[in-house]
């Protein structure tokens, strides 16, 4: 019987067991799921729009491939985040590029965030602009180890998992990266 | 009178501005909370349909995918505290039926080579709560070489197969060392005991 019979929202590891189980459609609300954290991966990583998009159509083709790897009981994320990062890591090592993304790729202020020009959006979205700018800075393990665990707010385990280091290796990227981003940011602005 | 120039926000001092006013922990604060609301960029439309046009072609068949489960390396985990039941039912297994194993009908083999021939080993002591036999076939350890008592009589017998060879043997009455009180070859084993000499030679050359 397919796991996801009757059911409207269901978890990573019903998916993938309807997967393994033939049913191959399945696989597409995992990537609906997560195709914006792996999409936004790939741009930080390369700072081209088609570059992250070859990257993130392949990384869910290698995940696809490589699922029966896949540990039952682990979270999905972590595990399709470090295929996506050692495909990027590789990507530059072929093409020697570095992690910089420029900020006009993102085009900020153009998404629904910023329906309008008032003022205190206009603030916010400076400030997301100086993050992003001070986030480029960071080497890409502290940036990534941030941006999990804040923005895809990961559990340090999890963070650990998708980067392939051990607890306290993550948790010292984290601190770490914290703290120079906040230095980034200060000295930024004096 | 001149015009003042209107002020326009830097984006240079915006963050300096706020986090001025701020304290170290709310700055720190602040900065998580904007990485968490940090605008992402949307993938573009074509991609889900495109990863699934390839997964699609990329179906493998059932078979090929048993094949890959079943190579596929796996990490087991357990906890010792689960195993201790089932250690300790394999200790009572293996204690329980060793005997079982080892002596059967009084009969102890301790070599299970062909050409093995049959002693018998008794001796009448009455009155002894336990009489094992102890020599150079079984290392001098007294298990499993323990004699029985036939019932209602005081005489101690166990049989085993040897392998033809000279042997030296002795009982242990009570714990107590004695050569074989009816055997015709004692000999002195250097610490003021005496061993039984037992000889067996192959039918052949008897």
């Amino acid at each position: 019987m397919n796991p996801l019979h009757g059911n409207a929202d269901p978890d990573d590891a019903q998916v993938i067991s309807a997967i393994s189980k033939g049913d191959v459609n399945a696989y597409s609300i995992l990537v609906l799921r997560y195709q914006k954290p792996v999409f936004n991966l790939m741009l930080r990583m390369t700072g081209s729009y088609e570059d992250a998009t070859d990257l993130t159509q392949e990384t869910f083709i290698r995940a696809y491939d490589q699922l029966y790897r896949f540990q039952k009981g682990k979270k999905f994320f972590p595990w399709l985040y470090t295929i996506g990062l050692n495909h990027a890591r590789n990507f530059l090592r072929h093409k020697k590029l570095t992690h910089y993304v420029p900020l006009e790729d993102c085009e900020m202020g153009s998404g629904p965030e910023y329906p309008g020009r008032q003022e205190e959006e206009i603030c916010a979205k400076l400030d997301y602009e100086q993050l992003h700018a001070a986030l480029d800075q960071l080497p890409f393990d502290y940036r990534e180890a941030i941006v999990l665990r804040y923005h895809e707010e990961l559990s340090m385990e999890n963070v650990a998992e998708a980067l392939s280091l051990k607890l306290s290796a993550a948790k010292m990227r984290v601190h770490r990266g914290l703290a120079r981003l906040r230095y980034i940011l200060e000295k930024k602005t004096k | 009178m001149k015009n003042k120039k209107p002020e326009v926000a830097d984006p240079e001092t915006v963050f300096a501005s706020r986090s001025n006013a701020c304290t170290s922990d709310e700055t720190t604060d602040r900065i998580k909370n904007m990485i968490r609301d940090m605008p992402q960029i949307e993938p573009p439309a074509g991609l889900l349909r495109s990863v699934m046009e390839s997964v699609e072609a990329r179906s493998v068949p059932l078979w090929v995918r048993a094949y890959r489960w079943a190579r596929s390396p796996r990490t087991v985990s357990f906890n010792f505290l689960y195993l201790t039941p089932a250690m300790v039912a394999c200790a009572l297994l293996v204690f329980l039926a060793l005997p079982l194993h080892k002596k059967q009908n009084g009969n102890v083999v301790l070599n299970e080579a062909k050409g093995l021939i049959p002693v018998q080993i008794a001796m009448d002591m009455p009155g002894a709560h336990s009489v094992h036999v102890v020599g150079s076939f079984n290392g001098w350890v007294p298990q499993p070489c323990s004699l029985e008592k036939r019932n209602g009589s005081n005489r101690w017998i166990l049989t085993l197969q040897l392998q033809p060879g000279r042997y030296e043997y002795a009982f242990l009455v009570d714990g107590k060392h004695m050569p074989h009180p009816d055997a015709e070859f004692n000999q002195d084993d250097g610490f003021g005991n005496k061993n039984t000499v037992l000889a067996l030679e192959k039918e052949d050359d008897a």
